[in-house]
């Protein structure tokens, strides 16, 4: 059997809603993976999600504003490293949206008429 | 929204949220790590009473510190910090098979060291499948 998102199997008690700010297919891209590791690279993001950077920083600032995602920088030898990570927020944002996504795909299947 | 729109939402957010927690790894880097896991528990129960036990043990540890290890280095190398979800718990459930296999592996006798061997091949191919991607607590993971 496929196995099904983990983030709908834990998702909060209650009705899901869909999450307006994840509607956005890239920004869902970018927390679902962000929810796969306790932090994550910039460019790790931008490479898994195929965006320039501009783009990809316009979309953190979206998320950033929600609280939805945390913006933080490391140093890394000689340089500094922008680390994106999260937050609690945001989990819990994603995982009603998963859980919702869930719900219509459900929902739909079980109004199929059967042929 | 509709039922296809959903669907491939819902399918993003699973291959997403399975390439930061699991990206598919070199096929090196999951051989040797594979390699670690199985001799890790094939060397739990290996040794006769005394000392010769307690350095296959030491041995065993360091194999599945090496196992663990590796992919997480290989995932940081590629800009991912740290495990959450369903990775977590998988790898929590790994730390406490490891050990138990340890504990059991001391309490038995010579007659265990097959059996922990045949183990040892066991655990290699899974934990090689895992790391792969085709294999996760759950279900098949990149089908």
């Amino acid at each position: 059997m496929a196995r099904t998102t983990s983030l709908a199997a834990t998702a909060p008690v209650g009705k899901p809603t869909l999450d307006d700010t994840l509607s956005s297919a890239v920004r869902l891209r970018i927390c679902a993976y962000l929810s796969g590791c306790d932090e994550a690279d910039f460019k790790a993001v931008r490479e898994f999600c195929g965006l320039s950077q501009p783009n990809l920083s316009k979309n953190l600032t979206v998320l950033a504003d929600r609280d939805y995602v945390e913006i933080h920088k490391v140093a890394s030898g000689r340089y500094t490293k922008t680390r994106l990570r999260l937050t609690a927020t945001g989990q819990g944002a994603l995982q009603s949206h998963a859980a919702a996504l869930q719900d219509i795909v459900t929902t739909a299947r079980t109004q199929q008429p059967t042929s | 929204m509709d039922l296809d729109t959903a669907q491939a939402q819902a399918d993003e957010v699973r291959r997403a949220y399975l390439a930061a927690s699991r990206p598919t790894l070199a096929r090196s880097t999951c051989a040797f790590s594979a390699l670690c896991a199985g001799a890790g528990v094939a060397l739990a129960a290996q040794g006769g009473p005394g000392w010769p036990h307690l350095f296959f043990a030491v041995a065993a540890v360091l194999f599945f510190a090496a196992a663990h290890l590796l992919p997480t280095f290989a995932r940081r190398r590629r800009g991912l910090h740290g495990y959450r979800g369903w990775t977590r718990t998988e790898n929590t459930t790994f730390l406490l098979v490891a050990v138990s296999l340890l504990i059991s592996g001391s309490a038995g006798g010579r007659e265990l060291a097959w059996i922990f061997a045949g183990l040892g091949v066991v655990a290699a191919v899974a934990w090689y499948a895992m790391l792969r991607g085709v294999l996760v607590a759950g279900g098949w993971a990149r089908s």
